[in-house]
């Protein structure tokens, strides 16, 4: 159960092909890296949809996405689908091709925060505290950007520029965006809209069985009562 | 004689109040009230989950009575998805 919205991207997945293949028709009969059965399976299917080329034109070749650049390096295969920092590090690695990044598709790759619905039911005191968290911490950052991006530099060990950079091609919510993000809306920028279009798209494609109930996936009562109770510093 | 026999005693027992006086003000000062269960969240190097991080590194869960397990799923993202599956996670972010 989704309690909270924490971005959605704007160009930080990517697919990268190995020099010579210039556009993603020219995929066809070749190898891709990515991680099967995930959401970058799903954008792979509609870029492919986009191109022209039928399902299975194409090989994929299972990797998480942390190790996908490396696949590339290898000649293991022909393109990769991947997220920063790597899709950029192969892009380097093998002096490859940008064949495509998801500025084009904004509002397709949600990322959310999911409680066990156990832990929902027995400490909603705690998710709500969570939620609180998040609440001051994503004010800190917007606030203070460069102090907040020290203390992610530090814990994960990448230079403050590095941490600065990831932050141009993903799309940080705040509060006001979570009340959108939990609306009923139609459109992408509701988790319901989005995940609707998502589940059409994989059911008419006979990816997944059925269509899901959108409104047992997603709970609306933290970011309201954040709403409820705030005042704003 | 007397007096200072009583003095020790009256001193002795002063100590003894002091120094519980301090032993409780020292337990107050950790916490009122016993420590908190944990929540095992998920940690991953990306801007929208920075705020976990940060919230972590400046002590702004424990501010509110939380007591989180900061998990790195640097190595594998994806199977911190199985991993919450499995139940090993209270809360992770899913994309």
């Amino acid at each position: 159960m989704a309690f909270l919205a924490s971005d959605y991207t704007t160009g930080a997945e990517a697919l990268i092909a190995r020099p010579g293949i210039t556009q993603v028709r020219e995929l066809a009969g070749k190898k891709l890296g990515l991680s099967k059965g995930t959401y970058l399976e799903y954008i792979w299917t509609t870029v492919a949809q986009r191109a022209g080329l039928k399902a299975g034109a194409v090989q994929i070749v299972d990797t998480p996405a942390e190790k996908a650049h490396a696949l590339l390096a290898q000649k293991s295969v022909d393109a990769i689908l991947t997220w920063e920092p790597f899709a950029t590090q192969a892009l380097t690695l093998v002096n490859g091709v940008r064949l495509f990044d998801t500025a084009q598709t904004p509002g397709l790759a949600w990322a959310v925060y999911a409680v066990q619905p156990k832990f929902l039911e027995q400490r909603a005191d705690d998710v709500q505290a969570l939620a609180r968290v998040w609440l001051r911490t994503t004010r800190f950052i917007q606030q203070s950007p460069e102090a907040a991006y020290a203390i992610v530099a530090q814990v994960n060990k990448k230079s403050v520029d590095e941490v600065r950079v990831l932050t141009t091609q993903d799309r940080v919510l705040d509060l006001r965006d979570n009340l959108t993000a939990f609306s009923f809306a139609a459109g992408l920028d509701s988790l319901h809209g989005s995940t609707r279009q998502m589940n059409d798209f994989m059911v008419e494609r006979n990816i997944v069985p059925t269509r899901v109930d959108t409104a047992r996936l997603f709970e609306a009562r933290f970011v309201r009562t954040l709403q409820a109770n705030d005042t704003p510093p | 004689m007397c007096i200072c026999i009583h003095n020790r005693i009256a001193r002795a027992i002063m100590l003894g109040l002091i120094a519980a006086s301090l032993l409780m003000s020292a337990a107050c000062g950790r916490s009122d009230a016993p420590p908190a269960a944990p929540i095992r969240i998920g940690a991953y190097y990306w801007p929208g989950f920075y705020w976990v991080d940060i919230a972590h590194q400046q002590g702004w869960f424990r501010e509110v009575g939380l007591n989180v397990e900061w998990v790195d799923t640097n190595a594998d993202y994806f199977a911190s998805f199985n991993d919450f599956y499995a139940g090993k996670f209270d809360v992770v972010a899913f994309t």
